[in-house]
């Protein structure tokens, strides 16, 4: 079952009076579950269908369909609902909230929906997620207490707290040292294959590349490579 | 709801630089404003509070008339289109306060501006309070220290000077005025000519608690003063005789009175005391109605002052007043202590207008400020704010966020600023504060000003501390409410 649909997706920024065609006419899908790559050199396009997936972006032309939602002509407040149902976000410097402390950070997600679990429930999944990714002893602490590592932990563990059907993790890895990154990694393939969440990365790591389930190779705004859809085709053959 | 407590409160924490501009601006506002305004409202007090006591009771009845009528004349342009009405029905609408339960007293008087001169030299002016003693000192009984001398007898005439006149006359003359001596007032005006009455000091007095306005007033017997403003005694306005009087006073004008109106400014001659009120007498030798006129008319007074047992009773009195008025046909009105204390009392209200307006002023600046401040804070956290609204945040949400913590700082600094302001003015009152000028003197109502905390000031602060938070956080929150959740991803990348 597709997740994600993206059918002849074109993006036109404009700076100034020039014209920046970030996307020439996309199409790809992405199945529930998959652990996806979607790589290419800068300025391939490769934010830009983050971007588009994460609904913080609408195409100029093309349909972008997220869990069956057509995101076209949704209003923000529509938009910003699906993302807090649909999406999480894993970005690159973590982003954090300053202020909050490691629950609060993972907490926050949840307080913002119209629909709560109870309190008792919030805490225990909230504490299943802080030992999920190994921060039982500091979830106490705030975000400046913490190592690069420990901060992208809680960041996956803020995007899993609402019990997303996709994670969006722009280059997740890009501000870690390897070991750290790899660490991460894995944890990120652990909670895909423990919650069934779909996992979508833009990235340049090859380790992140290898171990997917599913890549998506861009360059120009193009979609030079799918390994799902080359599979599919070459079954079909 | 908790969750943006929360963020807001250690937000204010943690942005110490921002909070420290914003507080101390708000902080020192907010003093200034509940120390100022509760200094002019302790000044207003206390001027309401004395002249009640002191002067113009709660009420002041009135001759019907327009203009700024008040216990010392007209004192607008009025003034040289109009004297002062004498009050019509006086005898009726004395029974009728009196029978009020909730009126204590009644003084009546009539006032009137007078050149002071001895011999052939003027030495000044002065403002002349005419008087019943008795009633006056029923009626304001501590208001006067006789310093020499004293009033003069029941049914006799005499002035008693103002100490603060006295010394500004003693100046021009080189010696002391003392009771028994004499003195030569003179009045002129366009509607009554010009008027000379000699009168005797009968002693020296001075306000005990006063201002430059009523260091101009000596107190003089009615008769005198009823001549002086031009009230020829026994008579009445034209316009209120009865067709009685009318029919009785015949064909008497003032041409047949005093042959041209050129005779008004010929040579006067001065009235001894002792003339009583032969000189105005005698312009009406040889009418029917000299006679009749030589019986004192008791009902010549400008002003009938009414104090009340309680101020709360202000508005049923002066709907009492203007029901019975209109019933009788009186032309009579009622004005309320404020306007019979005149120019002075108006002008302590007029300098809160100018402190209230100069807070205004204030309190733009610090708006802006406060919004440039927040501002850069705001910019400074756009991957923040956008962090939030990528991972599920309404806009509504962070505007709140934002609207929240203004308020927050806000806030804490307006009671910060009222309790620094209550410090600071409980200190003042305990020094208290010597109006060492006299535009001081008009500031404190008074010699001496002993401020204290008003509660209507503090509601005002609170309120301004308000308008202030909501105003300045109105562009930055404009600002958040663009960001967009882009900009999460773009900072972070």
């Amino acid at each position: 079952m597709a997740i994600v649909e993206l059918k002849d997706v074109k993006k036109i920024y404009h700076l100034g009076k020039a014209e920046v065609h970030a996307l020439r006419g996309v199409t790809f899908s992405i199945e529930k579950g998959d652990f996806v790559s979607i790589v290419g050199p800068s300025g391939s396009g490769k934010s830009t269908i983050l971007n588009l997936i994460g609904c913080i972006d609408q195409p100029t032309s093309g349909t972008v369909k997220i869990n069956g939602t057509v995101t076209e002509g949704l209003s923000d407040k529509e938009l910003t609902n699906l993302r807090h149902k649909t999406v999480g976000f894993i970005f690159q410097s973590f982003n954090l909230i300053p202020v909050l402390n490691v629950y609060e950070n993972i907490e926050f997600p949840l307080l913002l929906g119209r629909e709560r679990p109870s309190k008792k429930e919030m805490r225990e999944w909230i504490e299943y997620l802080i030992e999920a990714v190994g921060l039982a002893d500091h979830k106490h602490h705030k975000s400046n207490e913490l190592s690069g590592g420990q901060r992208q932990r809680v960041a996956i563990a803020r995007a899993l707290v609402t019990k997303p059907e996709i994670v969006l993790a722009d280059e997740p890895t890009a501000n870690l040292d390897s070991k750290t990154g790899q660490s991460i990694i894995e944890l990120m393939k652990k909670m895909n294959a423990e919650l069934n969440t779909t996992f979508i990365f833009s990235t340049h790591d090859t380790t992140i590349m290898s171990i997917a389930d599913h890549v998506i190779r861009l360059l120009d705004g193009l979609v030079v490579e799918d390994t799902k859809a080359q599979a599919a085709a070459g079954g079909l053959s | 709801m908790r969750i943006l407590l929360t963020i807001a409160w250690r937000n204010v924490r943690q942005h110490k630089v921002k909070t420290a501009i914003i507080g101390l601006i708000m902080i020192i506002g907010i003093m200034v404003l509940v120390v100022g305004n509760s200094f002019m409202d302790t000044a207003a007090k206390g001027i309401e509070r004395y002249y009640i006591k002191n002067y113009t009771g709660h009420l002041m009845i009135t001759g019907k008339t327009r203009g700024n009528l008040t216990l010392f004349g007209f004192q607008d342009l009025t003034a040289m289109e109009q004297p002062v009405p004498r009050i019509p029905e006086y005898a009726e609408i004395v029974e009728f306060a009196n029978s009020l339960q909730y009126v204590a007293v009644v003084n009546p008087q009539v006032s009137a501006t007078a050149i002071v001169s001895r011999g052939e030299k003027t030495l000044g002016a002065t403002q002349l309070f005419g008087i019943i003693p008795e009633q006056y000192q029923a009626m304001f009984p501590d208001n006067v220290e006789i310093l020499e001398g004293g009033f003069w007898r029941p049914g006799e005439q005499g002035v008693l000077l103002n100490k603060a006149v006295a010394e500004i006359l003693e100046e021009q003359v080189g010696f002391t005025f003392r009771p028994g001596d004499k003195l030569l007032f003179t009045s002129v005006s366009t509607h009554t000519g010009m008027r000379i009455r000699e009168v005797e000091i009968t002693g020296l007095f001075r306000f005990k608690q006063s201002n430059v306005q009523l260091d101009m007033v000596s107190l003089m017997d009615i008769s005198n003063v009823r001549a002086l403003a031009g009230m020829v005694v026994g008579s009445a306005d034209p316009a209120q005789l009865s067709s009685e009087e009318q029919r009785f006073l015949g064909e008497i004008d003032e041409e047949s009175i005093f042959g041209s109106l050129d005779s008004l400014f010929a040579e006067v001659s001065v009235e001894e005391p002792e003339t009583e009120d032969d000189f105005w007498f005698s312009l009406l030798e040889g009418t029917e109605a000299a006679q009749a006129a030589a019986q004192e008319d008791t009902g010549a007074w400008q002003y009938l002052l009414v104090r009340l047992i309680d101020e709360k009773y202000l508005k049923q009195a002066e709907q009492d007043f203007a029901q019975f008025f209109a019933d009788k046909g009186i032309a009579a009105q009622t004005r309320d202590w404020r306007q019979g204390a005149g120019a002075l009392a108006e002008l302590s209200y007029g300098i809160k207008s100018v402190f209230n307006t100069i807070v205004l002023i204030i309190a733009v600046v610090a708006v802006i400020i406060i919004m440039n401040t927040l501002v850069i804070s705001v910019t400074e956290r756009m991957s923040e704010i956008g962090t939030m609204r990528a991972i599920g945040a309404q806009k509504s949400f962070v505007r709140r966020m934002i609207v929240l913590e203004t308020m927050l700082l806000s806030g804490i600094s307006g009671l910060v600023g009222v309790a620094a302001g209550a410090l600071v003015l409980l200190v003042l009152n305990r020094i208290g504060l010597q109006a060492t000028n006299v535009f001081l003197e008009i500031i404190y109502g008074g010699p001496e000003l002993r401020p204290e905390l008003s509660w209507p000031a503090v509601l005002l602060s609170l309120v301004v501390i308000a308008a202030v938070g909501a105003m300045s956080s109105a562009y930055p929150t404009a600002i958040v409410m663009k960001t967009s959740p882009r900009k999460a991803m773009e900072s972070s990348r």
